[in-house]
């Protein structure tokens, strides 16, 4: 098994001269839940879309479990969209067809199960469910898989704080043992005590790599810390 | 995997041109039915008026078909812009195939659609044309069957393409070919159509927006056309259709030979190969963007 689940290095990319990852290097460790930290705009998604082989047009060095990224990476990673993708004509049911058909490590029956236990009914078309059931609808598919590594993109988003916690719950009961879970968010304080290694962004930058042990050995919380290190990166010069 | 593509792309464009079809369905059934109305039952006035509505029958079940096939390609389009590279993008892009194999799924079921759509709108044509040349007919001699109208309209495409040879055999294998270029013509758009979108959306020719994708179609069928215009001017083929057998050959000297003694029909073959080749160069092309340029939005 590889050491590192993603192994980055000089990676930049702009959006019409507006950099929003500005040459960074990083390695992720393997088998961890492992937080992507960052405010609003900081390029947590575009760094989660490169990751997942979305984009394309980057400069840098890009390895995902230790392959480029390409049909082998996406074959073994699981990732999760921050918005809804499913087309609005899909049914439920159509979704679970959809995943079983091209992921050889979901498990339908799981997805089955899942939906009937949140409520989801199997003949409901994506156009009458509402955002929340959307979300979680995507969520239940991607931890129905058994993938080497998870790309969860703001799961927490637009949920309110009563459903986060059935959201963690999906998350932290059903990844694959072993596996590299990386969340990004900007909630640091609903998911702080899950995480095993915490990286954050700001300005394109990576602003902190480490271990939640070593953070902790300083005396402070991922929050303070986060607030700490954000606060000095929006800060105007 | 290319499988599973294939269905769900076929499935996806159906949902995607069904309801078109059903509209120009209505409407081709009305006229249709107007066409067919014995309009002497409503007496002489009845008559004359008939005689106007079921021009316009005719004329009306052309438009619409020819209508059908731009929404189809419209439909194909929308419906490929949206699962590449819209929202649904991040769930085709993440899935773990070959750009190649998406892009293939996708062309073949476009071109399927696309080709239905042509060959509805053909058939609308020469059915309209022979509805309307059994009216013609029919205004200066009694009995008009089908045997009459087809040695009709054969005798309209030999005089058309000057042949000496009236055989079934020779309208039919030119029938083919037409059908076998027009495929070929269509299924190379419905690439452009994709390679247009794809561009589209890659660095830095995302910046023309919309208009900039009508350029890049614009710019590529030229390029083709101009493309086959080139190579028929330097290595020329023809295919000289006889009533046995399609023959090609690169003499010009041969192909004229052919027309003048035998009779045969003789028609340039320069440009279906080469729309073929620029449909597979295109592809090749556009497979290297998705797999290394394009962005989902």
């Amino acid at each position: 098994m590889e050491e590192f689940a993603f192994k980055v290095r000089k990676l930049v990319k702009d959006y019409d001269r507006h950099v929003v990852l500005d040459s960074i290097s990083f390695d992720l460790p393997a088998g961890k839940i492992v937080g992507l930290l960052g405010p609003n705009g900081c390029g947590k998604t575009t760094l989660m879309k490169i990751l997942a082989g979305l984009i394309h047009d980057y400069h840098g060095i890009v390895k995902v479990g230790g392959k480029n990224v390409g049909t082998e990476s996406k074959a073994s990673l699981a990732y999760l969209p921050d918005c809804g993708v499913f087309p609005a004509r899909f049914r439920t049911i159509d979704c679970i067809k959809y995943f079983a058909d091209f992921f050889k490590d979901f498990d339908r029956m799981k997805a089955v199960r899942f939906a009937e236990e949140f409520g989801l009914d199997l003949n409901q078309r994506i156009k009458t469910m509402s955002k929340g059931m959307q979300e979680k609808l995507q969520l239940l598919l991607v931890m129905s898989r058994k993938a080497d590594i998870y790309l969860l993109d703001e799961p927490l988003g637009g949920v309110d704080p009563a459903a986060r916690e059935v959201i963690l719950d999906i998350i932290m009961n059903n990844y694959k043992e072993h596996s590299t879970v990386v969340i990004s968010t900007h909630l640091v304080n609903d998911l702080e005590h899950s995480f095993d290694h915490v990286m954050m962004l700001g300005k394109g930058k990576i602003l902190v790599n480490t271990s939640i042990d070593n953070i902790r050995e300083t005396g402070k919380s991922v929050e303070e810390v986060f607030k700490e290190v954000i606060g000095d990166a929006w800060e105007v010069d | 995997m290319l499988g599973k593509l294939i269905k769900h792309a076929f499935k996806a464009h159906a949902r995607a041109v069904w309801g078109a079809y059903v509209a120009i369905g209505v409407v081709g059934a009305v006229m249709v039915i107007l066409m067919l109305i014995n309009w002497q039952n409503f007496g002489e006035t009845g008559m004359g008026a008939g005689l106007v509505v079921k021009g316009i029958a005719a004329l009306v079940l052309c438009l619409t078909a020819f209508v059908g096939l731009i929404l189809t390609f419209v439909s194909v389009t929308r419906e490929f812009r949206r699962s590449m590279v819209g929202k649904e993008g991040e769930l085709t892009m993440a899935l773990p195939v070959r750009a190649s194999s998406l892009l293939f799924s996708k062309w073949l079921s476009g071109s399927f659609w696309v080709c239905l759509s042509y060959t509805a709108l053909c058939l609308c044509f020469f059915g309209s044309f022979l509805y309307i040349l059994r009216h013609t007919l029919g205004a200066v001699q009694e009995d008009v069957n089908l045997t009459t109208l087809l040695t009709q309209f054969s005798s309209l495409l030999v005089s058309t393409f000057g042949l000496k040879v009236t055989d079934i055999g020779v309208i039919l294998n030119i029938i083919t070919m037409w059908a076998v270029y027009g495929g070929v013509t269509l299924i190379t758009i419905v690439m452009i159509f994709f390679f247009a979108i794809i561009l589209g959306h890659c660095r830095p020719f995302h910046r023309a927006g919309v208009l900039g994708r009508i350029l890049y179609f614009f710019g590529a069928v030229l390029l083709a056309g101009g493309f086959a215009a080139l190579v028929n001017s330097l290595m020329p083929i023809y295919f000289v259709v006889t009533p046995e057998y399609f023959t090609l050959t690169m003499s010009t000297q041969e192909a004229a030979m052919a027309v003048a003694y035998k009779g045969y029909g003789v028609f340039s073959a320069t440009g279906a190969y080469c729309w073929g080749f620029f449909g597979v160069i295109v592809f090749l092309v556009t497979a290297v963007l998705i797999d290394r340029k394009v962005n989902v939005d």
